[in-house]
């Protein structure tokens, strides 16, 4: 099966050396046949690299340990659902992976629009070929997960080695979570591929308006979903697993699955204006192109040891290849731009500096200045190394510092730039929207300060938050009123109504809700509180208003570790409200250790304890807890922000409104018709 | 909005529970979170909980930084002595946020000139926008059904609300 993966690996790699070369030649040559064979190589590349990854799994799942790959990260007592996670848990493997989820996205646009936009699908063949040449040849060459353990022979021939157990897979990863978040922000990170090849596809071959924008909208907002999925359950492991009593720490990993984002979150805003004025061609083609090399970029910087970071793979030396293939893209996106600029002019003009379209400007000028920030503070420490020859270290203290009034500022654009109208908003209307949020978001506040809110960010987040959601509120109620009374319906159906009828719209009100609980979870912060202690079983320990008591402590024999287990009674005013059992596991394969960290959750706060281990001084058990607000919002906004995409990637319901084709004028006609033709039906409102 | 209120009021609540006065031991904490630990965790050493280690404590790195705080409290010296003290013995990189001056002015400044130049390139492109020219009442030939049909589908795009 080794063998079979490795040639089903060099296979794809030679069908992807023909769908980049014979999909430019049918670019050049125009011929049909030649078009369609370099679709099916691209397609035959797909399924390959399904075949590899299918023969990876599968000696995992047969304890092949005669794979050195197999051997590093998985042993007999694995359980099955962690040998598949096993799979992307070293460089190798994970790099498989990336090329199998791109494999994925690749194949589903190749089969979708096969016979569909003759002008632009060969490119987009091209350019999707190329990026997956340069995964495939790490797949093969560089770093491939089929390495056979191998030794010199008396004779000096080089005979196999079959060893009898692995090395087990890195306690850290053990958890349910970890089978699920790095597969989904994969998918987000390999999803960026996609508009990315269909932006230079039509730069290059000079594709007419704005087709690609609407062929990519959905994929798009798919990499998008799966990207912010990814990193809210990366942030849910890091708090569930790690034990430190927070979900984001501003490592250098999980900073480099941010920027994408960011710029991913820029790009679905400014697309609008695209589509709907024919305005900031230049700058979503380039937000495209950095979004893309974002996702490269930070691969790099959690494979190539650059940077530090708790959870990146060990150094290794691919990371000059990823900064080639970086450079490469730079220089053929920028050629690419540079001879067909003409192409991407602006046919609009801005009517109003209070519109719907400068908003969109500031939008994307925040979203940027946020991901420059972290790009800045992440890659410091490199800089000052190259300048000074020592690392300075960027912490939670400078990020939190200069992306705090960042984030504020997006939450404020999150509730104002909606609910201005396209082309130019009067003042009459600006008061209409934000009067009353305004006034009750300020009111929320000061009742805040005068219970004891003293936290500048703390307050303004608060204002922020009332006043967003009022607003988001406030759009839902009035469009839903005008259907319930047309339609004599009630005001909940009215709503059912207006969304599925203008999905993309709502399900960005809903994803804009999602947003302003997360930033309510993160304000919590400024009031986490913690104690650590040693506690004997009887022991107590008081924190906020939970009292907490040691009960028992056991020691068992579970699966591939041993668990030590504290249970610890929870009283709250007297009345016992749970029982919490922290647990610390010990992995002896790899002789590394993991915590399961026990959490009382409600929305108003996370009780959080931690079995710590006995203390090295003393011997006694440990008891870290925890008290953190609001966390809880932070999953529930997570959950919500899915749910807004997953509304707005539906088709609507039906069309908002429906304008008569245009009719050939008579010769009479006037030379330009002052009135286009008449709007029938129009259920809408802005 | 009966939830986002309860939000509201946990928020409003939550400095009641917070501990008011700070003891020795949680400034020791509140300094060492602004003191980075070197075992590896990426964490400050008033935070480090050593993930995968034995002890899911500060680690003895962790340990040792925090009890040299605690001495150091104790001698009376203020905050930023002390951390000033860490500088001198470790360098800078044992601060979990570099001090601003020198070359760390840049990480400090970058994103606010990304923002100025951002801010900038923002104006022109509106002022760009504004200025162009606009269209002449025509006065040519007559409108074909393409330049209507055109005109047509823009419409719709531009009145369909997103």
């Amino acid at each position: 099966m080794d063998l079979f993966g490795s040639f089903a690996l060099l296979l794809a790699f030679l069908c992807g050396l023909y769908a980049f070369g014979g999909g430019i030649a049918a670019i050049v040559t125009r011929r049909p046949l030649l078009i369609k064979s370099a679709r099916h190589a691209g397609m035959a590349v797909c399924v390959l690299i399904w075949l590899g990854f299918g023969s990876l799994a599968y000696l995992f799942q047969t304890d092949n340990f005669s794979m050195a790959y197999v051997v590093e990260h998985s042993n007999r007592t694995l359980p099955a659902f962690f040998k598949f996670a096993a799979i992307w848990a070293g460089q190798e493997g994970s790099l498989l992976f990336w090329s199998f989820l791109l494999s994925i996205y690749v194949f589903s646009v190749l089969f979708a629009y096969r016979g569909k936009h003759p002008e632009l699908m060969p490119y987009v063949g091209v350019v999707v070929a190329g990026v997956q040449l340069f995964f495939l040849t790490f797949n093969n060459f560089l770093a491939s997960p089929f390495q056979i353990l191998g030794s010199a022979a008396p004779s000096g021939a080089m005979q196999w080695i079959m060893r009898p157990d692995g090395n087990g897979l890195n306690p850290l990863l053990q958890y349910p979570e970890m089978v699920i978040h790095p597969p989904i922000l994969y998918s987000g990170y390999t999803g960026f591929t996609i508009p990315f090849a269909f932006a230079l596809a039509a730069l290059l071959g000079r594709y007419p308006g704005e087709k690609w924008i609407h062929l990519t909208r959905r994929w798009t907002m798919i990499a998008w979903g799966f990207q912010g999925v990814g990193i809210l359950l990366g942030a849910h492991w890091a708090y569930a697993v790690l034990g430190w009593g927070g979900y984001w720490m501003w490592d250098p990993v999980e900073n480099a699955s941010l920027m994408p984002w960011l710029t991913g979150t820029a790009f679905l805003h400014s697309v609008m204006m695209q589509e709907k004025r024919g305005m900031m061609r230049v700058w979503n083609v380039w937000l495209v192109f950095t979004t893309f090399l974002l996702t490269i970029f930070g691969t790099f910087l959690t494979r190539s040891g650059v940077v530090n970071s708790v959870h990146a793979f060990a150094q290794s030396k691919i990371g000059p290849w990823f900064l080639g293939f970086i450079g490469l893209v730079l220089v053929v996106c920028f050629v690419s731009f540079w001879r067909n600029r003409d192409y991407l002019r602006s046919d609009n003009t801005l009517d109003s500096l209070v519109s719907r379209e400068s908003s969109f400007l500031f939008n994307n000028l925040i979203l940027l200045v946020a991901c420059v920030a972290v790009i800045s503070g992440t890659l410091f420490p490199v800089l000052s190394e190259w300048v000074r020859g020592t690392k300075i270290s960027v912490g939670v203290p400078f990020f939190n510092m200069i992306n705090l009034p960042i984030g504020l500022f997006l939450l404020f654009l999150t509730g104002v730039g909606p609910l201005l109208a396209w082309r130019k908003t009067s003042m009459a209307s600006l008061r209409k929207n934000f009067g009353g949020p305004l006034v009750i978001g300020i009111v929320a506040g000061v009742v805040g300060m005068a219970l004891g809110l003293r936290d500048f960010y703390v307050t303004t987040c608060l204002i922020l938050s009332v006043f967003v959601t009022l607003t988001i509120l406030l759009e839902f109620y009035r469009g839903a009123r005008v259907i319930a009374s047309r339609g004599n319906t009630n005001l909940l159906s009215g709503v059912a109504q207006l969304t599925m009828r203008n999905t993309r719209r709502y399900g960005g009100y809903v994803v804009h809700f999602g947003i302003v609980l997360i930033f309510l979870g993160i304000s919590g912060a400024a009031f986490n509180q913690d104690k650590q202690a040693e506690m004997p079983p009887g022991a107590q320990m008081q924190i906020g208003p939970y009292r907490l008591t040691h009960q028992t402590f056991d020691s068992t024999q579970l699966g591939n570790y041993t668990s030590e287990r504290a249970t610890i009674a929870v009283d709250r005013g007297g009345k016992q409200i749970i029982m919490l059992y922290p647990e610390k596991r010990f992995y002896p394969s790899n002789q590394e250790s993991g915590t399961m960290v026990a959490i009382y959750s409600t929305l108003k706060e996370d009780l959080y304890v931690v079995y710590a281990g006995h203390s090295p001084d003393t011997q006694q058990p440990v008891i870290h807890a925890y008290l953190n607000p609001l966390v809880k919002w932070i999953w529930l906004g997570g959950a919500i922000v899915v749910l807004g995409t997953l509304l707005a990637l539906m088709p609507n319901r039906q069309p908002m409104l429906a304008l008569r084709t245009a009719v050939e004028p008579s010769r009479a006609a006037p030379a330009l018709s002052p009135s286009p033709a008449p709007i029938q039906h129009y259920d809408g409102h802005d | 909005m009966i939830a986002l209120a309860g939000a509201v009021a946990a928020l409003a609540a939550a400095p009641l529970f917070a501990q008011a006065p700070v003891q020795t031991t949680d400034r020791v904490r509140q300094i060492g979170k602004q003191l980075m630990c070197t075992c590896g965790c990426g964490d400050t050493a008033g935070s480090c909980s050593h993930p995968g280690a034995a002890f899911s404590g500060p680690c003895e790195i962790a340990k040792a930084k925090l009890k040299e705080v605690d001495e150091r409290i104790s001698r009376g010296e203020s905050n930023s002595a002390i951390l000033q003290a860490f500088v001198q013995e470790y360098g800078e990189s044992a601060l979990a946020a570099p001090p601003a001056r020198g070359l760390n002015l840049f990480a400090y400044s970058f994103p606010a000139i990304a923002f100025a130049i951002g801010l900038a390139l923002v104006i022109m492109v509106i002022r760009q926008w504004r200025h162009r020219p606009r269209v002449a009442p025509a006065t040519g030939p007559p409108v074909s059904a393409e330049m209507l049909e055109h005109a047509r589908r823009q419409i719709e795009r531009e009145v369909q609300d997103d």
